[in-house]
């Protein structure tokens, strides 16, 4: 990797994440290592569908108290803020730091910030009175806010809502926050939790896979749905300085592109995602040599895993990639945050876990992701989002000095 | 943020019509005229104001074809973003899109909601469902535009299109574009009725009486606000500058008001945020607020920031209709001859923005 990347990048001086994998970090690394896939049909989520499609689902019992039952607006808040105390801590910031500087939150989501609640809907139609509950819950659930407030946090406050490029944007646009000097520290990543009304949009879409999924591999039917949140601590480089704390990692490069094609489509020939990658590299000041591996969106639908298949061995010829959703599931919103904080811990380890749910190479497209677990040797890492109604973003992570 | 950016155009729908003009000749009148809705109230139908907005003038923009599956939502960003765009040449390739909004595609999610209840879960609708994501808007516009730059939907409730415009001065003072659309909107549905209903019952029946700070006088609205915001090339815009935009939390500092400026608050009739504005906007300073022109919404600030774009465009603020400050500029509009206009919105949680606009 070039130094003048190095130089420039902002420094990452804390991570934290929860999935259905585990309730932190180094559970969830411990468990991609593993081959651990913790899924199956939903505790939470009913439906009448005649499959029961399997999803990765969080164990409740570990979200804040508030925030584990009641409206699924709520437990994104919770799983966020799960997250965030995780990040804060590894970034080894204290109260007293948080308050003595200006920090921002900028979290991506889907369900965090939807008024859908189904059961006042469905009490408003009957022309019954629906408790108010539900709404009051919706106006206090949105991610950022709840972080923002639980820990008193005084800078800028944003909700991502790109749908499933909702966190990689998150941690671009925190990023330029503090580039721009508007704050010194910014809590950024995504969040969202599993939800009736989004499994049965995904299953009325047909793309979601009965079995576990299977990313870019030639028998993929679709996603399997999850949930959780990843953050990172993004913290300008005086005010780590300052603090003498060492960076997990570097953000060097951000891209963010839209395709103008489809509502619910990627564009074909990955256009959108060309151009996000070639901004966010080229920011970076990285050539393809310099990655050492792609984390990709990886779903396991159809569409989406034949664009990246197609494109990355093109636009980055012989850079390893994987999906690491067939670990977590889709966890939509929370995506980009949670495979930014397994790209910086990955890249730390040296190891690419196996992209799992890999077994038969797809004839219409040349990449194929790793197979096994993977020694790497290179100091940076590209991880994409692709999204609903054709929205691109990218962001290049680097090693840091805590490896 | 302290590099100015010049505002090329602007658009804007909600219930005073469609338009600058529209908007202008609302506020002259003293308001515009709501409209009423019903809602349900116990064992009885009643009717409230509400201030709605029509998204029929997109035609003149998108072909009818090309909105056969577009929504309401979207119609009304689009017809914001189109008017924005009027005129203006912009390479499509290197502009921003961002939207803030509050409630999202509520017609369509509540839609997508009636087909799981009367079909079954199995015969949920697909369509629904995609068009029913907060960044159906920002993907409607960007497909049917060919708008293919960077895009970011926004939603921090009433703050959503603040925290947008923040994100706009980045992009632009990065270079990552040459210009970027930004805005809000908002839709109104029966459920928003009830729900403002449930919370405020008769408090809720207008008129609306913004700077009347204690009372609770707001009326439900719609609509949509977009700025075409460009980076300064030293050519005269029409709309004047964006200068900064500052945003922070009231429980640990104070908004940063310019000596000279002129203030638009975002106050709408809402009593538990109207007192936060009598409380931290300085005496002095010429107060204005115009949600007698559109209500009640969380997008609402995109017009406030439209007001304020034109504004410092034509070298005066309009009269503030319904205005009971005594600073205010409810009896004459504000000279800006040498005045900057600040337009601050404070969300419920005492989070605030401030952006500040110069001629």
């Amino acid at each position: 990797m070039t130094s003048r990347a190095a130089r420039q990048g902002l420094p990452v001086t804390g991570t934290g994440c929860i999935t259905a994998v585990g309730r932190n970090l180094d559970e969830n690394l411990a468990g991609l290592f593993a081959g651990l896939r913790r899924m199956g049909p939903s505790a939470r989520v009913r439906s009448t569908h005649e499959v029961r499609y399997p999803v990765f689902e969080v164990d409740g019992s570990v979200l804040p108290e508030g925030y584990a039952e009641g409206p699924e607006c709520l437990r994104c808040g919770g799983l966020a803020l799960v997250a965030a105390r995780e990040a804060i801590q590894s970034a080894c910031l204290l109260a007293a730091d948080l308050k003595r500087r200006r920090v921002g939150v900028c979290i991506g989501t889907t369900v965090g910030s939807a008024m859908n609640n189904e059961t006042f809907y469905r009490g408003f139609r009957d022309g019954k009175r629906p408790d108010m509950d539900a709404i009051a819950g919706f106006l206090q659930a949105n991610p950022s806010s709840v972080v923002a407030r639980e820990l008193e946090l005084n800078g800028p406050c944003q909700t991502v809502t790109n749908a499933c490029s909702s966190g990689t944007v998150a941690v671009g646009q925190a990023a330029e926050w503090i580039r721009a000097g508007i704050c010194d520290i910014a809590i950024a990543g995504g969040a969202d939790a599993l939800c009736r009304t989004v499994y049965n949009g995904f299953a009325a879409l047909q793309i979601m896979d009965k079995e576990p999924v299977r990313p870019f591999d030639a028998r993929r039917c679709g996603l399997n749905l999850g949930e959780g949140a990843g953050l990172l601590v993004l913290e300008s480089a005086a005010s780590q300085a300052a603090r003498g704390v060492p960076a997990v990692g570097r953000l060097v490069g951000y891209g963010n592109a839209c395709d103008a094609f489809h509502i619910s489509a990627p564009h074909p020939d990955g256009d959108g995602l060309r151009t996000a990658i070639e901004t966010a590299m080229q920011q970076a000041g990285l050539a393809s040599s310099d990655l050492a591996f792609i984390n990709a969106h990886g779903t396991g639908t159809p569409e989406n895993d034949r664009v990246e298949g197609q494109l990355y061995p093109d636009l980055l010829p012989d850079v390893p990639f994987l999906s690491t959703k067939g670990y977590t599931g889709h966890t939509l919103g929370a995506s980009g945050g949670v495979e930014a904080a397994f790209s910086l811990a990955c890249l730390n380890a040296g190891m690419l876990p196996a992209s799992i749910g890999f077994a038969e190479p797809d004839p219409g497209f040349p990449g194929r992701p790793v197979r096994t677990n993977t020694p790497i040797t290179g100091a940076a890492a590209l991880s994409s989002s692709l999204a609903f109604g054709g929205n691109n973003a990218v962001i290049v992570l680097a090693k840091g000095e805590r490896a | 943020m302290s590099t100015r950016f010049p505002i090329h155009g602007v658009g804007l729908v909600g219930g005073f019509g469609s338009g600058r003009d529209a908007l202008l000749a609302a506020i002259r009148q003293g308001g515009a005229e709501p409209s009423t809705v019903e809602v349900r109230r116990d064992d009885r139908v009643v009717e409230i104001p509400a201030y709605l907005a029509d998204p029929a003038p997109l035609r003149e923009y998108v072909p009818r074809s090309a909105l056969r599956r577009v929504d309401r939502f979207s119609r009304l960003a689009m017809l914001g973003i189109c008017q924005a765009l009027d005129g203006v040449e912009a390479d499509r390739d290197r502009l921003g899109l961002i939207v803030g909004t509050g409630y999202g595609a509520l017609t369509t999610t509540f839609k997508f909601l009636d087909t799981v209840i009367e079909e079954g879960d199995a015969l949920a609708s697909p369509i629904m469902f995609s068009n029913s994501v907060h960044s159906a808007a920002l993907s409607n516009a960007s497909i049917c535009l060919g708008i293919r730059g960077p895009g970011l939907t926004v939603s921090q409730f009433e703050l959503s299109v603040h925290s947008a415009l923040l994100s706009a001065c980045q992009w632009l003072a990065q270079g990552v574009v040459d210009a970027v659309v930004c805005g809000g909107v908002d839709e109104y549905h029966p459920v928003v009725g009830y729900c403002r209903d449930r919370f405020f019952a008769d408090a809720n029946q207008g008129p609306v009486a913004p700077l009347d700070f204690a009372r609770q006088s707001a009326v439900v609205g719609e609509g949509a606000g977009f700025l075409l915001i460009g980076r300064d090339d030293g050519t005269k815009p029409a709309y004047g500058y964006l200068e900064t935009v500052q945003s922070g939390w009231l429980g640990a500092e104070t908004p940063a008001f310019a000596a000279d400026a002129a203030c638009i608050v975002g106050a709408d009739g809402h009593s538990q945020c109207g007192t936060l504005y009598e409380r931290h906007v300085p005496p002095q300073l010429p107060v204005a607020a115009y949600a007698s022109a559109y209500g009640s919404f969380p997008a609402a600030p995109a017009l406030d920031l439209a007001i304020a774009a034109i504004g410092v465009g034509q070298g005066s603020l309009p009269v503030c209709p319904g205005g009971h400050r005594s600073a205010s500029v409810a009896d004459r509009g504000v000279d800006l001859v040498g005045r900057s206009v600040s337009v601050l919105k404070i969300d419920r949680d005492e989070r605030y923005s401030l952006a500040r606009f110069s001629p």
